[in-house]
């Protein structure tokens, strides 16, 4: 808290002092030489200025040279307010025109002076959004300030825009250095959501919140894919949240969290029975089998009724619970069933292909159409999420047709080897045929008689 | 002079059975070179260009399409412009018909092209493609490879020739 208090000691001690409401002076026409030498604000907050000492918090130009607002031509008084001049200078105390940030439940009116209003905004950013203020107030962080400002004890752990953007030195959300850029929201959020001490005796809607998440999302698929494959698509904390509205997603939610990346299985599982049976007995969709932040690699196995399946949570006789049926264990052991035919079909048709191929025999026609079995398989996949047998199965059903079809293609391909090496072998029997019979031929043919005593002694 | 009937008679045998044997060799290494000279068709090409097994006029509903280019499912897409402009009875022009390699860039599925949406799709997890080969919608993280498309032949008939180099 050390900084928080830092930024208001430096706000009431008077950090910058001056002209008009911030917004109306801001220059969009890019980034200003250095302050003046009359600039009020340095009078006190740059080091070794006129008034400065040791328990003045200061900053400095090189602190600030990155920042987005600095960047674009703003001014300590544009956000601050305050006269910019030494000659117009007036004490913060008195000064209305200064912006006092009195605890952390101004910060977010404070940015949101400029953020908010999409005329300024505009200046900088045709696109720009300017409802991060209002959203803020609903999200898990802005409720809890608004709470705590009812009790009349403002809860200074509550995270503001400052948390996570900074405070001078604000680098722009596509700096890759920023701590809201993708690779870096999960340890931005971290500093507090991983922190025991702050999260104890914390909770949402009853229940505590916990403080392994970003442990967990960092051995996630998702975490595994942004932070050691750096695609910066994969999700982090802010995908499944929200950024400036960050709530946890609720039981009725959570699914449309995770369809707007994986928009085909919230598709089939919006439109299955089983969503009105989650959500009539309280259970989260998607999170239900796949869990929330440790979510892993889906595999074949997780389907079906062995132990390390999803499905035999609830529909085991053994483990019965939300009145399961036993059917939909029935239903989910066939489908896995059914699964494991079409992998051995196409698993044999490769086999039996690469061997072909290795001995020589032109199979790439068998290889190009085993592809459209492998497409059946990744698109059941997709179909269990509709939690339907006939869709599942009849999908499945047209790849094992291809995978037989290529098996036996194959098989074909392997016998017509065979046949090839039977008819090498048999072709040789008439030419060895030939030299021996060539040499018996010769053996019965009369020996000459000599014609000359000469040719006689030979 | 060998006088002897049973050594004539040995040696008649010998020579027929020779003869045969002498022909079935020749059959023997005449087959295999006649199946070189008359080999069967090939399931792929290894080409780097092939010619679709379809016409323009076919598109955009072609039997076959995608079709095998190399191992690879190939798709040819006829742009909306290219529909009109076909009939119309104008000529096509260059842009109007497209090819891609139809493996899409997330799981390794096949796409196909939805003339009534306009886009390539993929079905296995609702991918979408713009008719450049872009990615714009789902879980795709790249782009289509394209082909460099020629047309030959009289319009309106035109063979279309797919090639990797584009």
């Amino acid at each position: 808290m050390k900084g928080r208090l830092a930024i208001f000691a430096a706000v009431w001690c008077g950090m910058a002092f001056g002209s008009a409401v911030a917004g109306e002076k801001g220059s969009a026409s890019g980034p200003s030489p250095s302050l003046p030498d009359d600039y009020s604000c340095k009078v006190c907050h740059w080091k070794d200025g006129e008034l400065w000492n040791q328990e003045t918090p200061t900053v400095s130009e090189s602190e600030l040279a990155d920042d987005i607002h600095w960047q674009v031509g703003l001014r300590c008084h544009d956000c601050h307010g305050g006269a910019p001049s030494i000659e117009d200078y007036e004490n913060h105390r008195t000064d209305e025109s200064f912006h006092a940030i009195a605890s952390p439940a101004d910060i977010p009116g404070f940015c949101g002076r400029c953020h908010s209003k999409i005329e300024y905004m505009r200046r900088y950013t045709p696109s720009a959004r300017t409802d991060q203020e209002t959203e803020y107030w609903t999200s898990g962080h802005g409720q809890r300030l608004k709470e705590s400002l009812e009790e009349k004890k403002v809860d200074k752990d509550v995270a503001t825009c400052v948390d996570c953007h900074g405070r001078h030195g604000i680098l722009a959300v596509n700096d890759p250095r920023s701590p809201v850029y993708p690779t870096h929201v999960g340890e931005t959020c971290a500093r507090c959501h991983s922190d025991e001490k702050r999260m104890a005796g914390r909770t949402y809607h009853g229940r505590p919140l916990g403080h392994d998440q970003y442990e967990q999302w960092q051995q996630s698929v998702h975490g595994q894919a942004l932070l050691k494959k750096g695609d910066l698509s994969a999700p982090t904390c802010n995908d499944c949240h929200g950024n400036h509205g960050a709530v946890p997603p609720g039981i009725d939610s959570v699914a449309n969290a995770c369809g707007s990346c994986h928009a085909k299985q919230a598709e089939l599982f919006s439109e299955a029975r089983m969503k009105h049976r989650f959500e009539e007995i309280g259970l989260p969709g998607c999170v239900t089998c796949h869990g929330n932040h440790r979510i892993v690699q889906p595999t074949d196995e997780m389907l079906g009724m062995a132990k390390s399946a999803v499905c035999s949570r609830c529909h085991s006789p053994e483990n019965e619970q939300y009145g399961a049926p036993l059917a939909g264990g029935e239903a989910a052991a066939a489908m896995r069933k059914a699964m494991e035919d079409l992998k051995q079909q196409i698993a044999e048709a490769q086999a039996k292909l690469a061997e072909a191929d290795r001995l020589g025999m032109e199979v790439s026609g068998p290889r190009y159409d085993l592809r459209q079995a492998v497409d059946a398989l990744t698109n059941a996949r997709s179909l269990i999420h509709s939690f339907s047998l006939d869709r599942v199965q009849k999908a499945l059903k047209e790849g094992l047709d291809v995978a037989t079809n290529v098996n036996k293609r194959a098989e074909d391909a392997l016998r017509e080897h065979t046949y090839r090496r039977i008819w090498l072998a048999v072709s040789l029997v008439p030419i060895l045929l030939v030299v021996t019979l060539l040499i018996l031929y010769i053996r019965t043919l009369p020996i000459p008689e000599p014609t000359s005593p000469h040719e006689a002694d030979r | 002079m060998d006088t002897d009937p049973g050594s004539s008679s040995r040696r008649r045998w010998l020579l027929h059975s020779l003869q045969a044997s002498f022909a079935a060799t020749v059959a023997a290494i005449c087959y295999p070179v006649l199946r070189f000279l008359r080999p069967r068709p090939a399931t792929v090409s290894g080409a780097m260009e092939v010619v679709a097994p379809f016409r323009v006029n076919q598109l955009p509903n072609a039997p076959g399409n995608p079709f095998n280019f190399g191992g690879k499912p190939c798709l040819v897409v006829l742009t909306p412009e290219g529909e009109k402009r076909l009939a119309r009875g104008e000529r096509l022009q260059p842009g109007d018909i497209r090819a891609f390699n139809a493996i899409c860039t997330h799981m390794d599925c096949t796409v196909h092209y939805r003339p009534d949406h306009g886009d390539i799709f993929c079905s296995c997890h609702n991918g979408v493609y713009d008719l450049n080969g872009h990615n714009v919608s789902g879980p795709p993280p790249r782009p289509l490879e394209t082909y460099k498309v020629t047309l030959r032949g009289s319009p309106g008939q035109e063979e279309i020739v797919v090639s990797r180099t584009s």
